[in-house]
């Protein structure tokens, strides 16, 4: 197995099934972590990739209220849901809640292995998704505000001419901002602008961009 | 032949025949002292009436002394059997009165067996005969009288007044008749009797002693008196019967058969219906064996028991049988005696009743069974409800089991295996295989259908497999499940599925009540303590919405329902759960919030006394 660096965390107040599964995942090879409800894996949790498998039911906190506690969490990972009986109207609430998988404490291991192999894909996808955002959004944030307004106009198609005649500036002095702000940006071409201000869809920056433009 | 010798025998002879029908009361059983103290009276008052013949025809003066001797005798044996008679026959009188006159007439007598002296004629000098009319003459002695002759009046005085005293207190207690009769002729007879051999031995009179032709006064009482007893014996006969047909009508109409057994003697009897209830032949006696043996085997012991416990203390003999007719007939006899005692308080006869009660039982039984199969579909029910929560119960350990084989496979596969971890497995497989055993065995108990099988149980058991039905579904609905049992509860006699059934409906009533009310706080405490008394109280307290005081009394009825999806089985099946355990269940409202369901069941103590 090669996701040496991947953690399982196993959230489950039965210390029975705890004990077994966990033993389990291990002879598979993984890395595991138990935690025998959910309030001791909120205030233990590390941020390291993996995915964490909860029971649905338990005592104290349930698997939906860990889950819904998660969806807080800047870097959460995936979560599969494991059940002893899983009744159809809380595993459509989990997926909804966007649960990796929903199953039965007695499923063959082969579909829990590869719910877990899945888990660890998408927690590694989502990663790097994280990572590149963060990348862009400092990026975006070393701009002046003058520059963030050049680039509005700019990704809104208009040339220089209209931009300088909206913003009461220069057409030179616009020519200045945008090679500032491609510069800062690190693009060559207006439709490579475009696509990374279409993948930094960032709350903090739609601001900047009023709508019903 | 004159009218002497035709009066004094007759007097002898009616004497000895009234003296002989009392001998033959009094020694009937049991044995009439009173009858049989008259007889000798009587029978001593004949042999006074031969002697006083025979001193009216002697010519000698000596043999006139001995007749005189024997009289005397005779009529000391006299006063101590009146006085006995008296006694007995009245129940009253002074003790110390009675026994003065007789004893005092002894210590006279004691001189008749000195030489030469005698109580009445110190020496009889010579006879003189003394005609009289009808041609008829007697002999009257003429002596010197002996000073004692004062003795055997003052205890001749002494009886009289013990006998007027016996008499009148005899009155005063309100049988005036046999005083005035029997009292009367007595003192009379004895007035006469006692003055006039005074006066003959003082040579005053000379006639005959008439003691025994006056004690004719008494017989004449005493013949009055037994034609009397005689008649109201007749009497009582007559209604004795009346009663008895009475009676047979009676225990006829109500199928009841009657039995005596006679612990004494042999006198068993028993009615034709008691032997027919009993399976046996007409002809058969019933003795207390065989009436045993007819009772089921499996209810003997029961019996035998009801039977020793009523012949020890006072108490009637009350049980419900079963016997074994010829085939395989079963009948339910109900059967209820008595003990006569003795004056030593030992049982000396029992008398009974048996009545045949198949079909009130057959009822019974019947009415038991639609009870069980309520209960048992109530139960169903509500397994129904914590189905969910049951299967997430099996599917744990079943689950854990499933996880573990796996990871056995994939440690096998190690090089080298890694033999701890495999043992440690096994181990934990075999605590899961438990683990689900005991889940469907709880379930398995409760679902099958049985009737209440009482045995010594603790309630604290019961409570602990209410957590464990409980826990998941507890889990489930976000609901709190507090069990909490006194520490050294007495054990109670009861049935263990029968009672976790009212625990767990208590309990499902306690959660349905908290999710009706959306309150904050979500806690169900189950409790039992020991009550003063003998009583185990178990209760269930909820923080639900309460009961509305108008339907508090209602929620124990059945089909009464306050849920939208419940039957309103529940809470009445298991009043008649606790009924059955001779117990009590109520429900009130707790001062905060929320009602408290309580129940009480009595002790294993408490059921045996």
């Amino acid at each position: 197995m090669s996701h040496p660096p991947s953690v399982i965390s196993i959230v489950d107040d039965d210390q029975s099934f705890l004990t077994a599964v966990s033993r389990m995942l291990r002879g598979a090879g993984y890395t595991v972590q138990t935690f025998s409800s959910a309030q001791q894996y909120l205030e233990q949790m590390i941020d390291a990739p993996g995915c964490v498998i909860v029971d649905l039911r338990m005592h104290g906190l349930s698997g939906l209220d860990l889950q819904r506690a998660l969806a807080e969490k800047p870097h959460a990972c995936p979560v599969i849901f494991l059940s002893a009986a899983g009744d159809i109207p809380t595993s459509v609430r989990a997926m909804r809640q966007g649960a990796e998988d929903f199953l039965t404490k007695d499923a063959p291991k082969e579909d829990l292995l590869a719910a877990i192999e899945r888990a660890f894909a998408r927690d590694a996808m989502q990663r790097t998704q994280r990572l590149r955002l963060r990348e862009v959004t400092q990026r975006f944030a070393a701009l002046t505000p003058r520059e963030r307004e050049v680039l509005r106009h700019v990704v809104h198609g208009q040339l220089n001419k209209q931009i300088a005649a909206d913003l009461g500036i220069t057409e030179r002095t616009v020519k200045l901002h945008r090679t500032a702000m491609t510069t800062k940006l690190g693009v060559r071409s207006v439709a490579e602008l475009t696509r990374l201000v279409q993948e930094a869809h960032l709350e903090n920056f739609t601001s900047t961009f009023p709508k019903g433009q | 032949m004159t009218w002497i010798t035709v009066v004094w025998p007759m007097v002898a002879a009616v004497c000895l025949t009234l003296g002989g029908i009392n001998l033959r009361i009094g020694l009937s059983r049991p044995l009439d002292s009173a009858r049989l103290l008259f007889a000798l009276t009587a029978f001593s008052t004949a042999t006074i009436c031969a002697l006083e013949l025979a001193m009216m025809r002697t010519e000698s003066p000596a043999q006139y002394q001995v007749f005189e001797a024997w009289g005397d005798i005779n009529s000391a044996l006299l006063k101590a059997f009146l006085a006995g008679f008296i006694w007995v026959y009245f129940r009253s009188g002074n003790l110390w009165l009675a026994l003065a006159g007789p004893c005092l007439n002894a210590v006279a007598l004691v001189t008749d067996f000195l030489p030469g002296s005698s109580h009445v004629y110190l020496k009889i000098n010579a006879l003189t005969t003394i005609k009289t009319f009808g041609g008829a003459s007697y002999q009257v002695a003429v002596g010197e009288p002996s000073p004692w002759i004062v003795v055997g009046s003052l205890s001749t005085l002494m009886l009289l007044v013990f006998v007027i005293d016996a008499s009148v207190r005899l009155a005063r207690r309100g049988e005036v008749r046999r005083a005035i009769y029997i009292g009367g002729s007595a003192t009379v007879w004895m007035a006469i009797a006692g003055t006039q051999s005074a006066l003959i031995e003082i040579g005053v009179l000379h006639m005959p002693y008439l003691i025994s032709v006056a004690f004719l006064l008494v017989v004449l009482a005493m013949s009055f008196e037994l034609t009397t007893d005689i008649a109201a014996a007749a009497r009582i006969g007559r209604e004795l019967k009346d009663s008895e047909r009475r009676m047979d009508l009676a225990t006829d109409a109500a199928g009841l058969g009657t039995w005596t057994w006679d612990l004494v003697g042999k006198e068993d009897w028993a009615s034709a219906r008691a032997k027919r209830l009993l399976g046996l032949a007409a002809s058969e006696p019933l003795t207390q064996a065989r009436y045993l043996d007819a009772v089921h085997p499996e209810d003997r012991d029961r019996v035998i028991l009801a039977l020793d416990r009523s012949m020890r203390s006072d108490h009637d003999f009350e049980v419900e049988h079963r016997v074994q007719l010829h085939g395989a007939e079963t009948r339910w006899l109900a059967s209820r005696g008595r003990a006569e005692r003795n004056a030593l308080g030992h049982p000396i006869l029992v008398r009974g009743v048996v009545l045949d009660i198949s079909s009130r039982r057959g009822s019974e039984l019947e009415l038991q069974r639609l009870q069980g199969q309520l209960a048992h579909t109530s139960r169903v029910t509500m397994m129904g409800q914590l189905a969910t929560a049951i299967a997430h119960e099996l599917h744990q350990p079943l689950g854990a089991i499933l996880r573990n084989a796996e990871a056995a496979e994939l440690f096998l596969d190690h090089d080298p295996p890694d033999l701890d971890e495999l043992r440690a497995i096994l181990i934990d497989i075999r605590a899961d295989d438990k683990r689900a055993r005991e889940v469907i065995d709880r379930l398995r108990a409760l679902l099958k259908r049985r009737s209440i099988e009482p045995r010594v149980l603790s309630v604290a058991e019961v409570m602990a497999n209410i957590a464990a039905l409980t826990r998941a579904e507890a889990a489930a609905r976000g609901v709190t499940v507090e069990i909490d049992s006194a520490v050294g509860l007495p054990p109670i006699m009861g049935d263990g599925v029968h009672l976790q059934q009212v625990l767990l409906n208590l309990v499902l009533n306690a959660m349905d009540a908290i999710d009706s009310a959306a309150g904050a706080e979500r806690l169900i405490r189950v409790r039992a303590r020991r009550r003063e008394g003998s009583e185990v109280e178990v209760m269930v307290s909820d923080t639900g919405p309460g009961i509305a005081a108008e339907k508090i009394e209602q929620i124990f009825e059945p089909f009464f329902t306050t849920k939208t999806s419940g039957m309103g089985i529940g809470l009445s099946v298991s009043r008649t759960i606790i009924e059955a355990h001779a117990g009590r269940i109520w429900a009130e409202n707790n001062p905060t919030k929320g009602a408290t369901f309580r129940f009480t069941l009595p002790t294993e103590e408490e059921m045996l006394v």
